[in-house]
């Protein structure tokens, strides 16, 4: 095997850049361009944006609780639902590099006792740990991706939800400048997700800041990203800027959208079809044939006791 | 000279057929294999075989009120093609992606409507594959244009497969149903 010296590797940040390098004779000349057409505000320094993991860090396993292998780092952080930036999975990455999270901050408000501005630095220095978890799309795939992160009700305890709180509200970032996919029309931006107050609070509900032992990619989420296991992929929403606390159930993107495909509860039910596909199966990207889904995506155990007595055909 | 020119039109509309594996063989020259290329997979035989049945219905129009006699020759390989792509996608669904799981295919098709539209065109367009011959439309004479108009209504199943599968952006379903009722809309008009 041949040696390479650790002052070969080319450090991860400028192998991201390397593309931009190329790009920057293109840009200077589309500059000029723009700027006899009165454009002047082109960007001129990536200053701040993340830096976006190339390789897979450390993981302290190659499986989840049930045995599922881990799904690759490159599909992981390569095949995104995130439409803030295409509706291409293959194209979230490309379209995500450059965007910029720092400075970053997200508002925690409604009935709380202590409301509070968090900077991306506060939320970091809470405890963080690793978190196996199956992420279930509702599209009918799945993935087992190894987040870091901590969990949601360390954040609201900080801030003491009050006794009439009921719900989280979640908003993603708003800002067609930096999240081109926002200018589309089909959708009401920004992206909007809610929980029971109840769910909130479960140790397994994960505000994520990583992603295979390196800071969360743009395309997955970055800085931080909401994600709830045993719910369908959409309710994990991503880019997070303001938690409110409220005693309505929030309207989520999906639920406004398509209030008879997508219900606010959104719990991974192989019993409860989607009006356009059946949930009973999924394919674990990677994989050839048709895995069984699992009642509440595998966290059956931990999370079924929420919704004791619950309809859940009705309250889908 | 003559025959020159027959071979480039045979060889234009050769192209014409195989377009779809010279494009996505470019995508993934150019892109990598994507990361799950069983959807792509789907999605890329389905969007040739939609392609490529609209293109077949524009010959006969094209023939009629655009003068490009020609082109008449082409509506067979197209015709073919389409067919053709068409299995495949219907294939890589049962096959690959659900790997012949009968139970879960039978779950998804069951009241899914976009699966039975689309279920329905491939019915309507195996057994005019099958009698793509010269032999069969030879033996089958009247009966053969008959059967083959098979095609109208699997056009319309198979656009309206693609637009009901679609989430929110109906961009291109609604494109591709609209040219397929203005190629049907042409024929209702007297030549």
């Amino acid at each position: 095997m041949t040696s390479i010296l650790s002052s070969e590797i080319t450090p991860e940040q400028l192998f991201w850049q390397r593309r931009r390098l190329l790009a920057l004779p293109l840009l200077a000349g589309a500059g000029v361009l723009l700027n006899a057409c009165g454009a002047a505000d082109a960007p001129t320094s990536d200053a701040g944006a993340t830096p976006l993991p190339i390789s897979a860090g450390v993981v302290s396993t190659t499986k989840d609780e049930l045995g599922n292998p881990l799904t690759p780092f490159e599909t992981v952080t390569g095949y995104n639902n995130y439409y803030e930036f295409s509706t291409d999975k293959e194209r979230v990455k490309d379209a995500a590099t450059g965007f910029v999270t720092t400075p970053w901050s997200v508002v925690v408000d409604g009935m709380v006792a202590k409301p509070r501005t968090f900077g991306l630095e506060d939320m970091l220095a809470l405890e963080s740990a690793e978190r196996i978890y199956r992420l279930r799309c509702v599209e009918g795939w799945s993935m087992v991706i190894p987040w870091t992160g901590f969990p949601l009700h360390a954040l609201l305890s900080l801030v003491e939800p009050t006794a009439a709180a009921k719900y989280v509200r979640f908003e993603t970032l708003n800002d067609a400048t930096r999240m081109p996919g926002q200018s589309e029309p089909w959708y009401q931006w920004p992206y909007v997700e809610g929980l029971r107050l109840d769910e909130a609070m479960h140790d397994l509900t994960l505000m994520a800041t990583g992603v295979y032992g390196k800071p969360l990619p743009a395309q997955n989420g970055a800085p931080l990203r909401l994600v709830v296991p045993w719910k369908y992929g959409f309710k994990s929403i991503k880019a997070v800027v303001r938690i409110t606390l409220t005693d309505t159930q929030p309207t989520s993107l999906w639920m406004a959208a398509a209030p008879d495909e997508y219900g606010f509860f959104a719990n991974v039910n192989p019993r409860v079809d989607h009006p356009r596909w059946s949930q009973a199966d999924e394919r674990r990207i990677g994989e050839l044939g048709r895995r069984p889904t699992l009642p509440f995506n595998g966290y059956k155990d931990q999370v079924a006791s929420l919704y004791t007595g619950m309809d859940l055909r009705k309250f889908y | 000279m003559r025959a020159a020119s027959a071979t480039l039109r045979s060889l234009i509309v050769w192209l014409l057929c195989i377009s779809p594996l010279l494009w996505y063989g470019g995508v993934v020259a150019v892109r990598g294999l994507p990361l799950d290329p069983i959807a792509a997979l789907t999605a890329w035989s389905g969007d040739a075989a939609l392609v490529l049945l609209i293109a077949s219905l524009a010959v006969t129009p094209l023939v009629r009120w655009g003068g490009i006699k020609f082109i008449a020759a082409w509506r067979r390989p197209l015709g073919v093609s389409a067919g053709l792509y068409a299995l495949a996608h219907t294939l890589v669904y049962v096959g690959i992606d659900y790997a012949w799981a009968w139970s879960f295919i039978w779950a998804n098709i069951s009241a899914k409507r976009h699966l039975v539209v689309g279920i329905l065109s491939m019915i309507l367009l195996v057994p005019l594959l099958i009698t793509s011959t010269r032999g069969w439309q030879q033996r089958m004479g009247m009966r053969w244009k008959q059967l083959h108009t098979l095609v109208y209504p699997a056009a319309i199943a198979a656009g309206l497969h693609f637009l009901w599968l679609v989430k929110s952006d109906i961009r291109w379903p609604a494109t591709g149903l609209a040219v397929i009722g203005v190629l049907l809309a042409l024929r209702l008009r007297r030549r």
